[in-house]
């Protein structure tokens, strides 16, 4: 193993302290310069058509610059997922529809001098709707009776399946082997339906955004987003302004998980300045960011598995249908994650089905949410290997390892499903997943507590496991880039399009750079997300940012190295072959022994002859997605009197490939892990029989908080992905992948009940536990 | 844009003259006013300058300024008397900043469904002193039973006669630690080594908002601890629910029957900690 | 209406309408270190120190607290000259986003300044109105054991 100076070690962040000190600015400290105010109504009606928008209420109130509808503001159709152009999800919504498909669907933006103003004028808009017949229940979305939500025109700008006649937002299909075959040699079948969950990502600083002019009448906005590049292109499409007098700035973000990489409030503040030539700010209410922002998928996950007696894994049929709620951002990829990250996992079975259906509903709109699909998939996977394990008689682990991919083996699954584009053959580099399960195992108290069903009063151990893999990116679609340039001093700036909203990004990537030119990270000054200053970046999604981002920032810090040691090779009347980077920001010349600090080598470049700015630039988009693996326990008390069901431990086991800065991996893990912990059992969308969420708040949308903590331990494995920057692989996601399944396993493992819904509230898990009791004649 | 004018009397006479004056509300340092919004009145009463923050206690009399907050209470009993049923109840509500700002005062005015201030109030016997138009002292059910006591009337100060020397025992209802409870459980009792001398059980949160299970008191009072094991015990605790986003009716009546049963059971059988 | 609140140990005087929080006077008066996350008293990144207690900024009628002393995270420690607590959460690795860093530190430092050697139990309850969706909590519970040890070595 390689000595790195920089690279590998748990260097502080460069912007915790401003963070921590309160200089850092989030898009509402900017100081705007005599801003109007934008504030949404919204439809009370889950399916209707509007009939008729009354805003002479609203215009009268004093201080009202404008009231868009509907029925004065045209658009084309398109989506709000921040992707790649063209996106693969379909262009089904407009600024404001005039038929509305949800309750909390945008109808109006109110315009005006004051907030206080604009609410109040947002209350005064009368809206007239004819009801339509609604839909709520994704599984009967295809029926020949069920609604039609979409139809005027809507469209995938890809040659992707959308058949909106039907509600299909998207499908993916795809199969290997002989299924049906498979099945008729199995000694038995397991059939088991999952269902999983709406839930709202809850990051702590809702959406925002505010366009103002720069000094030449270009209009500059600064958003809580994580896609600014694709937020600037879509705004041009959406509002007709060019792109080359937009400028997408991202300062400081507080939280994203997958909320913003979504275009949602940029092009109605961005059309409200153009219009009037005046700054403008928007900020969501935490009830607007659970209505009105994006959420995770529900989704009902159906496994069909055939299986012999001595464990052979003869077909495996996954059928997923996912409710992608009133539009389709994100519907078509998300479902293929729940395919493309869970399959290949058991890559030895070798005949596979994947049937998948997103399905348009008249509840919230589905989006990015960390996991994307892939936690949806591994909560149905790892509790039904569970269950096979066990009626097998083996070891749960035993049967993982028996079955998991290893390095160097492929899957039929990559080259089969892709992200609305075809899907990347490859092989696994680096899969440490048998070290995850074995440290976890141990840490957990695996042997000790398994099947023991160890017991105080009427509380109930048990422990239970999960396994996942994710991915670095997406093959062939992503792609970041980085330029660099030295100065004078002998420092750098570093500009990346990279987009980070508190993972840690512009450490990891200042910490690739430094490595490289072997200088000290404060030797790098990292500038990013400007759509004018800096290059390129897909953002901060699909756990993209350090393999791919990485690697272009990799790239050119080795480019700026080889124009380093030509130029002291210069000063020093050598070939730049005999020049050498040693620690420090020094070249020395391993014939001479003359050394060469950088700061003299960049003023003779600058200054004294064939003078030129030492910079470069680079661009990488991966070949492959080398997964990241991890392997969780949980150990749980049941109270089997109320239900309730505590984490009393939890631990994270990953492989990331070498952790570039093991204090923001952990840092990762851990809020992954406890975000998923209570996805798994406090989290939930309540609805009322109209399809209005009734706990848009956080007092009734329940998150952990520290009086809930678990014991927490991670476990961070060594390991080294030959094709990633510093050997390194994503981090970011994966860690809510398994705290759901982990939970429900080990709740099996206690009281011997399947919790095939989510999430496990203790009403839930004491009827299930009644339920169990009259099966077994009253036990 | 709202016009309404704040006062900040320094007297009481001062105070109680300003709440006879049409939409006029008390604010007390708490919350409520700012969810419930206050543009719809004309005028607000701000209590902090009448010296209302203050507890006393002697010979197990405890008495405590309305607009003291739920921390302070908390705190000041935590130091004299660490097993009062108050101080834990209080001491568990909300969370610590909001803790800092709940007074007694617009609690007990209030006492929403999700009152921690309710079940101990009803098993201490805490009685609520006003001034003002409708001025006096007023045990729970009557306060409870007439909304009308309220108007024109300042709450100054809640008395708790009998505070000390109980064995207590307070549990509530959460999804998660801070979270307003779906239901409490408040329980007291004295002891004669084997023999329950008097218990006082109130559940809080459901359809009759506080309910003493008077029943089960009775038959407890006097009986061996042997009847804890009881498996009628539960069913003397039945409380009826409305359904709320914790969980159904049918599901929260029977978590409130089993924790009653475990609040005795730890009040009555194991040691004092 | 008018009022002088002691903002970081100065003396402000500012404008508001009657209704306005602490908060609204606090970020429309450049204190954009409060943030707003819910402004119904849960999330706990508006809290700031009122008298030295902690309270939600979002639920403090800014006139029910004028004369008062506030204190935000911009008053305990600069970039500069950073307060121990400021220091021991960027060592920590307790600072992701960021967004709650502020009130988590006033949060813990109320904590401290009654009790310099908490347990963990009782760091938990003092930062049980303080939400984070990023760190898990585990590396914040580090940087305030971190905290106390520096700060009460230092006596």
């Amino acid at each position: 193993m390689t000595d790195f100076s920089v690279v590998g070690k748990p260097l502080h962040k460069v912007d915790s302290l401003s963070l921590a000190c309160g200089t850092a600015r989030y898009t509402s400290d900017y100081e705007i310069h005599e801003p109007l105010y934008l504030v949404f109504a919204y439809s009370n009606v889950a399916h209707g058509d509007i009939l008729s928008v009354d805003d002479a209420g609203a215009r009268e109130i004093d201080g009202v610059v404008d009231v868009f509808h509907s029925f004065n503001t045209s658009s084309d159709l398109f989506t709000t997922a921040g992707q790649g152009y063209p996106e693969p999800s379909p262009y089904d919504t407009r600024l404001f529809n005039k038929r509305v498909r949800y309750v909390g669907e945008i109808v109006a933006a109110v315009v005006a001098e004051s907030r206080s103003v604009a609410l109040a004028a947002a209350k005064a808009i009368k809206i007239e709707y004819s009801e339509l017949p609604t839909l709520f229940d994704p599984e009967r979305s295809r029926e020949k009776d069920a609604p039609c939500l979409h139809g005027e025109g809507a469209f995938a700008p890809l040659p992707v399946p959308y058949r909106p006649e039907e509600n299909v937002a998207g499908e993916v299909l795809f199969s290997f082997g002989d299924p049906e075959k498979g099945f008729a040699e199995a000694d038995f079948i397991v059939d088991e339906t999952y269902r999983t969950h709406y839930a709202a990502h809850c990051a702590m600083e809702p959406h925002a955004a505010s366009a103002f002019f720069d000094e030449k009448g270009r209009l500059v906005i600064v958003s809580s987003t994580q896609v600014p590049f694709h937020a600037r292109r879509t705004v041009s499409k959406i509002t007709g302004i060019p792109a080359r007098m937009i400028r997408v700035v991202k300062p400081r973000i507080g939280g994203g998980f997958g909320s913003k990489q979504e275009i949602i409030l940029e092009p109605y503040v961005a059309l409200a300045a153009w219009k009037f030539k005046r700054n403008v700010k928007a900020e969501l209410e935490r009830s607007e960011v659970f209505t009105t922002a994006r959420t995770r998928h529900p989704m009902r996950v159906r496994i069909r598995t055939g299986v012999k007696n001595d464990g052979t894994v003869t077909a495996l049929e996954m059928d997923d249908v996912m409710n992608t709620g009133a539009y389709g951002a994100h519907a078509l990829t998300v479902l293929s994650n729940a395919g493309s990250k869970v399959l290949p996992m058991f890559n030895k079975i070798e005949n596979m089905a994947f049937t998948g259906r997103a399905v348009y509903t008249n509840l919230p709109v589905g989006g990015a949410y960390r996991g994307y699909g892939a936690t949806q998939g591994y909560f149905a996977f790892n509790q039904h290997m569970d269950g096979i394990a066990r009626r097998l008689g083996v070891d749960f682990l035993e049967f993982v390892k028996r079955w998991h991919i290893r390095e160097g083996e492929t899957s039929e699954v990559f080259k089969a499903i892709g992200e609305g584009t075809e899907g990347v053959d490859q092989t696994i580099k680096s899969c440490k997943l048998d070290e995850c399960i074995d440290r976890g195992a141990e840490e957990i108290g695996w042997k000790r507590l398994r099947g023991k069903k160890i017991s105080r009063g009427s509380v109930v151990k048990g422990v239970g496991a999960a396994i996942s893999m994710q991915g670095s990116g997406i093959p062939k679609v992503d792609m970041g880039s980085a330029s660099m340039k030295m100065n004078d001093d002998g420092s750098f700036n570093l500009y990346v399009g990279a987009t980070d909203i508190g993972t840690g990004s512009d450490t990891i990537l200042s910490q690739i750079a430094a490595e490289t030119l072997k200088v000290p990270l404060h030797m790098i000054f990292i500038l990013s997300s400007d759509t004018d200053l800096t290059p390129f970046d897909t953002g901060a999604y699909a756990s993209s940012t350090t393999y791919v981002s990485g690697q272009a920032v990799l790239r050119c810090a080795q480019d700026i190295r080889s124009q380093i040691l030509s130029v002291a090779a210069a000063m020093s009347g050598s070939a730049p072959d005999d020049l050498a980077l040693k620690e420090n920001g020094i070249a020395v010349n391993s014939k001479t022994g003359e050394e060469l600090p950088f700061d003299r080598i960049a003023c003779f470049s600058m200054y004294s002859h064939d003078q030129f700015q030492i910079q470069a630039s680079a661009s990488f988009t991966g070949s492959e997605s080398p997964a990241p693996f991890m392997a969780q326990f949980a150990e749980v008390e049941v109270d089997t009197e109320t239900g309730r069901v505590r984490v009393v431990k939890f631990v994270s086991a990953g492989d990331c490939g070498r952790p570039l800065n093991p204090t923001l991996v952990e840092g990762q893990i851990e809020g992954a892990t406890l975000n998923g912990i209570s996805y798994a059992l406090t989290e939930q969308y309540l609805f009322n029989s109209k399809g209005k969420m009734t706990n848009a708040s956080f007092w009734d949308y329940k998150i952990f908080g520290t009086l809930d903590l678990p014991v927490m331990k991670t476990i961070v494995v060594d390991s080294d992905e030959p094709t990633g920057p510093y050997g390194a692989k994503s981090i970011s996601e994966i860690g809510i992948n398994g705290p759901a399944p982990a939970i429900a396993n080990a709740i099996h493992d206690a009281v011997g009940i399947r919790m095939n819904e989510l999430p496990m509230t203790p009403e839930k898990v004491l009827r299930a536990l009644r339920e169990r009791g009259e099966r077994e004649g009253g036990a | 844009m709202s016009t309404v004018q704040w006062y900040f009397p320094e007297t009481l006479d001062e105070a109680i003259s300003y709440l006879g004056r049409d939409k006029t509300v008390i604010h007390g340092g708490g919350t409520s006013l700012i969810k419930s919004g206050i543009a719809s009145f004309e005028g607000i009463v701000d209590l902090s300058k009448l010296g209302l923050n203050y507890l006393k206690a002697d010979k197990g009399i405890l008495e405590i300024g309305a607009s003291t907050t739920f921390g302070e209470v908390a705190e000041s009993l935590a130091n004299l008397h660490p097993e009062c049923i108050l101080g834990k109840a209080l001491g568990s509500a909300a969370s610590t900043p909001m803790r800092n700002r709940i007074t007694l005062g617009g609690s007990v005015s209030l006492l929403p469904l999700w009152s921690d201030l309710i079940g101990p109030m009803s098993v201490l016997h805490g009685v609520i002193c006003t001034e003002g138009r409708n001025g006096g002292t007023y045990d729970l059910p009557a306060w409870i039973a007439d909304r009308t006591l309220q108007r024109g009337s300042l709450v100054t100060s809640l008395l708790f006669p009998d505070a000390v020397d109980w064995r207590a025992y307070y549990h509530r209802e959460t999804r998660v630690g801070f979270d307003y409870p779906s239901l409490t459980v408040s329980v007291l009792a004295r002891k004669n080594n084997n023999t329950i001398e008097k218990v006082r059980i109130a559940v809080s949160g459901g359809l009759d908002r506080i309910r003493r299970l008077k029943e089960l008191e009775e038959r407890l009072s006097g009986a061996d601890l042997s009847i804890l094991s009881s498996p009628d015990l539960r069913k003397m605790a039945s409380v009826e629910f409305g359904g709320k986003p914790a969980g159904s009716p049918e599901y929260l009546s029977e978590i409130a029957a089993v924790r009653v049963e475990r609040a005795l059971k730890a009040v009555l059988m194991e040691e004092e900690s | 209406m008018k009022g002088t609140f002691f903002v970081n140990g100065r003396a402000k005087e500012w404008s508001f309408v009657p209704e306005a929080t602490l908060l609204d006077v606090l970020r429309a008066n450049g204190h954009s270190e409060v943030h707003r996350g819910c402004d119904e008293g849960v999330c706990g990144t508006c809290s700031v120190l009122l008298e030295g207690v902690l309270v939600n900024s979002c639920q403090v009628f800014a006139a029910s607290v004028m004369e008062k002393e506030i204190e935000t995270v911009a008053g305990i420690g600069t970039i500069h000259e950073p307060h121990p607590l400021q220091k021991a959460f960027v060592e920590s690795g307790a600072v992701q986003c960021g967004f709650c860093t502020p009130a988590m530190i006033l949060a813990a430092l109320a904590l401290l300044r009654k009790n310099p050697n908490p347990n963990d139990k009782e760091i938990l309850s003092a930062l049980d109105g303080n939400s984070c969706r990023c760190t898990g909590y585990v590396k914040i519970i580090e940087a305030v054991r971190l905290a106390a040890r520096r700060m009460s070595s230092h006596d």
